[in-house]
């Protein structure tokens, strides 16, 4: 099915990115902190462009960071833009911010970027133990 | 920890290739992040000195731990353990300063004497007898580790011990490895030079220190090792100063002068008043100090409010940094910081000069 899914493993500088059409999973998970995080994100957003072609009934992205350096949040805030480009064309999207408890700068950054654009955005916590479980459970 | 001190530090490892510190309470984390850098960064030429390196600083963490007997504390002091590896030319030198109770030091340098003084027949056969005998003390090693330091060496090891009071003094010594196929010729660094740095770090209040190739690629290890040493810190400090460590490591490594194909840099963390001060230094040409200076005062000058305005924008506007205008980074520095972002040039010649930067947290 086009466009063939996106699914890059987490390294220890970029995030874990799934990006499946068929399966209607859209996040983008860690760490964040590459000097070319444009690189990175391009072939993500080219992916975008094609599927909003012809997107899902609801396209839930899903961000949740522990580390994002600014060359990054710049080029979340182009994903989000292109986003916030289909919401006005009527499509259904909802972005939604995860951090964890007590992590103040992914939470600001949350509420910076929703502040500047005009899109469903909600903040959510969530508890890293839940994760951990969880990436044991798929490592195994 | 000021401008100033990074600059200093600067200069006494100006000759260091590669040069790591640490100081505090010791877990193996910290080990194992330091050989890590090490093994990750060491010259091609140093290569088959590698897992000898590894081995020695293993030992002389261990002995930190092994003669450090005074109840620990988690408050830092001008006593607290230190721990030192330099690449000087051809040369590594692992160091280590602690504390020791003053009726354990005539133990310790008696041990330390006679290996000394030893040849390598003699330190062979020590060696055996001491493995055969299984003559181990209460603290668990019958200067087993000092016979490895100079069986692995070949050299001598310089050791010291600096009277504190009547009860305790400071304990240091030097492992000096030298690559047998490459000699620079280079004279030995004195233990007298590891003992100006310990005081220098004390007194300077610094927790960890690097000096060293700031290249994309070397940066890696360094944060995972501010990372992983982190972890008794409440989250969100951890937080920043990894985040804030990030953007300026990455700075360095894009606009930093390169000299002799280096992008060299030295970094500092540091706690004072129950504050961290990020501090970092590198070259940048002269012709560049200019808009630099006016990036910094301008972020400097704004308030929190137009600081979170510029941040918006820039994020709007989604473009990386044009020259001539604050980059996101420091920006988001800036508005992170309590204080102000201190900064200082420092001419070295016609063509660049000397760039340091401290931040509080």
């Amino acid at each position: 099915m086009f466009p063939e899914p996106i699914i890059l493993e987490p390294t220890v500088k970029t995030p874990e990115v799934i990006f499946d059409k068929e399966n209607n999973i859209f996040q983008i998970r860690g760490r964040s902190i590459s000097e070319n995080s444009h690189e990175f994100f391009l072939p993500i957003k080219d992916w975008l462009t094609e599927y909003f072609k012809h997107p899902n009934k609801l396209t839930k992205l899903i961000l949740n960071f522990d580390y994002l350096n600014s060359s990054s949040a710049i080029q979340i805030s182009n994903i989000i833009n292109m986003f916030e480009k289909n919401y006005k064309k009527n499509i259904d999207v909802l972005l939604v911010w995860q951090y964890e408890r007590g992590d103040e700068l992914i939470e600001n950054t949350g509420i910076e970027l929703n502040i500047i654009s005009d899109v469903p955005f909600v903040t959510e916590i969530f508890e890293p133990e839940e994760f951990e479980k969880f990436d044991f459970d798929f490592d195994d | 920890m000021t401008t100033n001190t990074i600059y200093q530090f600067y200069r006494l490892l100006e000759k260091d290739a590669i040069s790591f510190s640490y100081r505090g309470s010791f877990s193996n984390n910290v080990l194992t992040m330091a050989t890590q850098l090490f093994k990750d960064n060491v010259e091609e030429k140093h290569e088959r000195l590698r897992n000898k390196l590894s081995f020695l600083m293993i030992e002389s963490f261990q002995n930190i731990s092994r003669y450090a007997d005074t109840e620990e504390s988690l408050n830092l002091d001008e006593n607290s353990e230190f721990f030192m590896t330099r690449n000087i030319g051809d040369t590594f030198y692992v160091i280590s300063a602690n504390l020791i109770d003053n009726d354990k030091i005539p133990t310790v340098r008696e041990k330390l004497e006679r290996v000394n003084t030893l040849d390598k027949s003699e330190l062979n056969k020590l060696y055996r007898e001491v493995l055969t005998n299984k003559q181990i003390n209460e603290k668990g090693g019958a200067g087993l580790g000092f016979i490895e330091m100079v069986r692995k060496t070949k050299g001598k090891l310089p050791f010291d011990f600096v009277t504190i009071d009547n009860k305790r003094s400071m304990f240091f010594m030097q492992i000096e490895l030298r690559n047998p196929k490459e000699d620079d010729g280079l004279p030995s660094i004195s233990l007298s030079d590891a003992k100006q740095i310990q005081a220098l770090v004390a007194q300077e209040n610094i927790l960890m220190m690097h000096k060293g190739d700031y290249s994309e690629d070397a940066i890696g290890p360094m944060l995972k090792m501010v990372e992983e040493n982190m972890q008794n810190v409440s989250l969100k400090i951890h937080k920043k100063i990894f985040h804030f460590l990030v953007e300026i490591l990455q700075n360095i490594s894009k606009h930093s002068y390169a000299v002799n194909g280096k992008h060299e840099g030295i970094f500092q963390i540091g706690y004072e008043n129950k504050r961290y001060n990020i501090g970092t230094g590198n070259f940048i040409l002269n012709t560049e100090i200019k808009n630099l200076k006016t990036q910094l005062d301008t972020v400097n000058n704004k308030t929190v409010d137009e600081l979170n305005e510029m941040y918006r924008k820039y994020l709007r506007e989604g473009k990386t940094t044009k020259s001539g205008s604050a980059g996101l980074g420091l920006i988001d520095l800036a508005r992170e910081t309590e204080d102000k972002i201190n900064y200082e040039f420092v001419k070295i010649n016609d063509t660049y000069s000397f760039y340091s930067l401290t931040v509080k947290f």
